[in-house]
């Protein structure tokens, strides 16, 4: 996990607690990611590599639902491992994890790609804080108060 | 007609039916009931009882012959005649009996008149011989022929005809009495020695025509009793044509003997020699050194031709190794063909030849016109057997049913280059008659229906229009040609595969590595611009006025490169993204397109007006694209004075100003691409400038002038019409404005979609 993590992951059982999970190896990503949540006071909780993000899903695997992520925040661009294969493991190991590809280009093929794997939603990396913001209070208020509790769009 | 068969080619008209120069072909030589009228035949059936004879026979053997048997009238059997020689006194005259089994049965036995006949001087033998084994060339060897047979067989004039492979003929060496006039080059048709006369010469290689001025002895009863017609092909004075005797005395000649020169199994010549003024009566023993002759000069003649033949097929190779030794060194093809055009020519001893590749072709010499050399190629590609390589033709005007109008050429020969329909090697060669040996066209003489004269003139209205036969020889060395370019061709074919190969693995390497490298800039990217926010929000307020329009400028400059690094993406993604080809309708494209530009066009108050509708083939989100980005500069490089107007029409290359130039795939078997025009009545692109718009980046205008952009969306957008097998390009319009040309291969449909 992540030490840039700065909101608290609850521990509660309401959906309003569960954090959301963002997996990047971005560093500048991550701490725009980190400072436009915390600034909006929705938990998160970041992962710089894959195997983190695993071990913390075991380890919440058996936790009551509340403990689980709401929603991930997935990026395709990572270091040696082919993105759409890790979305293709984590859905299926999490079916019921919403997983938001963000991609650095988002173009038509790997979009498609990404949706026939099982991802929720694909969406390019913005530019700027207010942009960033804005993304983060969407999604957030979709998969908190408008998508269901659990499982994925399809 | 071959030697063994021809007695069964064809329906032969019955002995007696013959009238006519054109029934010659029809005349059955093999089946006339009669003899010369310089001797006398029985004909004799098993039990040796005569059952047909002459009427001369009763003058030698006594008056009542029929139902006799031969013993009885010549002392032995005729059984014991056959393949002899004997000898009767009769008349005060001495007789040669020679006995032949006729192919339809009966045993014929002749008695011949050989009276003027004496020994052969020895010397002209000699003489002859040692000629004939000296000769250096076909022709010394047929001069020599005609020379030594003359003297030593003591004819008035001797001819040697030589036959085309089309059996015309030509008398090649003469040797005659000083009075009389030389037919030296005269030609004859091929009907003027009918069919199954050259067969019979082929069995019988002596043929002797002992006097004209006697009339043929009928053979009676004809047929025979049994019905049947006697087979007399293998009788010594089996009479001849009625034709050929008329021929004969219309020349005044009184006797001839013929000596065929066989070679490959056909007859390819005959030594004919001529007595004016008295028969000729031979003896077995003369007839079996004129048979000698005959084979001497055959041998002679087959040695010689094979070897000349030996020597022109190395001058023509020669030719074609030019050839060929100029194509290995060309870049293309038809530049290396056409780079020696005397070797090509002279390879195949032609005037003229075309060459054509892939829709283009080159002339040299004398050549139909282009109109009639298109109507050949198509009639050629039409007529060729699948599989065939050579077409020879040596009478277009036969071949084409007088259909095609070529001028002096008269014959071609063709090599296909390729599968593809219409990649032809041509040779032309002219008319024979225009040739000099048909300067001198005397006429022999005579109104008689069946005269010489009459005969030349068939055969000139037979050779008009014909050229010199194609030898085997040139047909192969042109099949030849055929089959090293086939090598060539293919081995070309492999590099530029191989090339092709390269060059796309090359170009999928750099659109990977602009796709990566795009991408990866985004990241730092991102994060200058984020951090830079950071400092602002976080220590704007220290940083003063300063300060804080240095962050702006920052920010300003990455979100320039942002945009660029979004333009690189695009143009390696246009390469990356397979094509999903389905039917599409231009008008919905349109809309679809100013679905995306809507805003502006509702800022601009622009207006669109699609002219003609079309179905194409294409990929749906890329062809958008591409109109998108015409529409979107037709409202951002609007005229200041002008409410932007777009007119979207369909039409062919040959509508713009482009016309067929550059465009790559122009071949006939391609159908030309669709174009669709897009003009607007903005402020158009200097003509001068036409080309550097669709380079990336390029900006003809301040980088925030008319509203920015990348400078990449022309580059973007040609590349997708590229992908679609076809170009983007812009042209003036008149009155002002651009007219942007999207042309699309109509192919599309045949690739199957991704």
């Amino acid at each position: 996990m992540s030490s840039e993590s700065e909101a608290e992951p609850s521990t509660g059982g309401r959906t309003s607690d569960r954090p959301a999970f963002a997996l990047d190896d971005s560093e500048a990503d991550r701490s725009v990611l980190l400072r436009v949540y915390h600034r909006l006071r929705l938990p998160i909780l970041s992962f710089s590599t894959l195997d983190e993000l695993l071990g913390e899903l075991d380890r919440r695997e058996n936790l009551h639902v509340d403990e689980l992520p709401l929603y991930l925040l997935l990026d395709l661009s990572m270091p040696d491992v082919d993105g759409l294969s890790v979305l293709q493991v984590l859905c299926a190991r999490h079916p019921t994890l919403p997983a938001v590809v963000l991609s650095g280009s988002a173009r038509s093929g790997e979009r498609d790609a990404a949706y026939r794997l099982g991802a929720s939603g694909v969406i390019e990396k913005p530019l700027g804080v207010a942009a960033w913001t804005e993304l983060a209070r969407g999604l957030d208020h979709y998969w908190r108060h408008v998508a269901q509790p659990v499982g994925r769009l399809r | 007609m071959n030697a063994t068969d021809w007695r069964s080619d064809g329906a032969f008209l019955a002995p007696g039916e013959m009238s006519t120069l054109d029934d010659c072909e029809r005349e059955a030589l093999h089946l006339m009931p009669a003899i010369q009228g310089v001797g006398a035949a029985i004909v004799v059936d098993d039990d040796d009882r005569v059952i047909a004879r002459t009427a001369s026979a009763g003058d030698l053997l006594g008056a009542d012959v029929l139902g006799a048997t031969a013993a009885s009238l010549l002392g032995a059997p005729a059984v014991e005649s056959v393949g002899r020689v004997g000898a009767l006194q009769r008349s005060g005259r001495s007789w040669e009996v020679r006995g032949v089994r006729s192919r339809t049965g009966p045993i014929v036995v002749e008695l011949l008149d050989v009276h003027l006949d004496g020994p052969l001087p020895t010397d002209g033998l000699a003489g002859l011989i040692s000629d004939l084994s000296s000769a250096r060339s076909v022709d010394e060897l047929l001069r020599s022929a005609a020379t030594g047979v003359r003297r030593l067989l003591g004819f008035d004039r001797v001819w040697v005809y030589r036959f085309d492979r089309d059996d015309a003929g030509e008398i090649v060496a003469e040797d005659r009495r000083d009075d009389l006039e030389s037919f030296l080059g005269l030609r004859f048709g091929e009907g003027d020695i009918p069919a199954q006369a050259r067969a019979l010469y082929l069995e019988e290689r002596v043929r002797v025509v002992r006097d004209t001025a006697a009339p043929a002895e009928p053979i009676l009863p004809a047929p025979l009793p049994d019905g049947r017609w006697l087979d007399t092909s293998g009788l010594a004075i089996r009479a001849v044509s009625p034709i050929h005797v008329r021929y004969l005395r219309n020349m005044g000649v009184r006797a001839s003997a013929s000596l065929a020169i066989v070679h490959g199994g056909r007859l390819w010549g005959l030594i004919s020699g001529h007595l004016h003024d008295r028969p000729s009566l031979p003896s077995a023993e003369t007839e079996r050194v004129a048979r000698a002759i005959s084979d001497l000069v055959s041998m002679q003649v087959g040695a010689m031709e094979r070897a000349e033949a030996a020597d022109r097929r190395l001058i023509l190779e020669q030719h074609l190794g030019r050839v060929l030794a100029a194509v290995g060194a060309a870049e293309s093809i038809l530049g290396g063909l056409t780079d020696d055009p005397d070797a090509l020519l002279s390879m195949v001893d032609s005037v003229g030849v075309v060459v054509r590749v892939a829709g283009r072709h080159r002339t040299f010499g004398m050549v139909p016109s282009t109109a009639a050399v298109d109507r050949l190629i198509g009639r050629l590609d039409r007529t060729m057997p699948p599989g065939g390589v050579v077409h020879v033709v040596e009478s277009i005007a036969e071949w084409t049913d007088g259909s095609e109008r070529t001028g002096e050429i008269a014959g071609l020969l063709a090599v296909s280059l390729a599968r593809d329909v219409g990649n032809w090697i041509v040779w032309f060669r002219p008319e024979q008659l225009s040739q000099a040996r048909w300067g001198d066209r005397r006429s022999l003489h005579d109104h008689d229906r069946l005269s010489p004269a009459g005969s030349f003139s068939i055969h000139a209205a037979e050779v008009a229009g014909r050229c010199h036969p194609w030898q085997s020889a040139e047909i192969e060395v042109a099949s030849g040609l055929r089959s090293a370019l086939g090598t060539v061709v293919f081995q070309r074919s492999e590099q530029l595969a191989r090339n092709v190969e390269a060059l796309r693995a090359a170009n999928d390497e750099l659109d990977r590595f602009a796709y990566v490298a795009a991408h990866d800039l985004k990241e730092p990217l991102r994060g200058i611009f984020n951090y830079v926010d950071f400092l602002r929000e976080d220590h704007g307020d220290v940083l003063g006025e300063a300060g804080n329009a240095l962050l702006d400028s920052t920010s300003r400059l990455s979100r320039r490169m942002a945009v660029l690094v979004d333009a690189l993406l695009d143009y390696a993604s246009i390469g990356r993204t397979p094509l999903r080809v389905e039917p599409l309708r231009l008008s919905a494209l349109v809309d679809e397109a100013a679905d995306w530009t809507a805003t502006r066009m509702g800022q601009t108050g622009a207006t669109i007006e699609v002219v003609d509708d079309l179905r194409v083939v294409g990929d749906r989100v890329q062809l958008v694209q591409v109109l998108t980005n015409l529409l979107s500069n037709a409202m951002k490089y609007r005229h200041p004075d002008r409410v932007p107007h777009v007119v979207v029409t369909v039409g062919g290359l040959g509508d713009t100003e482009r016309g067929w130039d550059g465009w790559p795939q122009h071949q006939a078997d391609i159908p030309p691409p669709w174009v669709i025009s897009v003009a607007d009545n903005g402020i158009g692109v200097p003509a001068d400038q036409r080309t550097a718009v669709f380079e990336v980046f390029r900006r003809l205008h301040g980088r925030d002038e008319y509203g920015g952009g990348s400078g990449a969306g022309l580059t973007i957008a040609r590349r997708i019409a590229e992908r679609h097998g076809g170009d983007l390009w812009v042209e003036g319009r008149p009155g002002g404005g651009s007219v942007f040309h999207l042309a699309i291969s109509r192919l599309l449909d045949e690739v199957p979609a991704p």
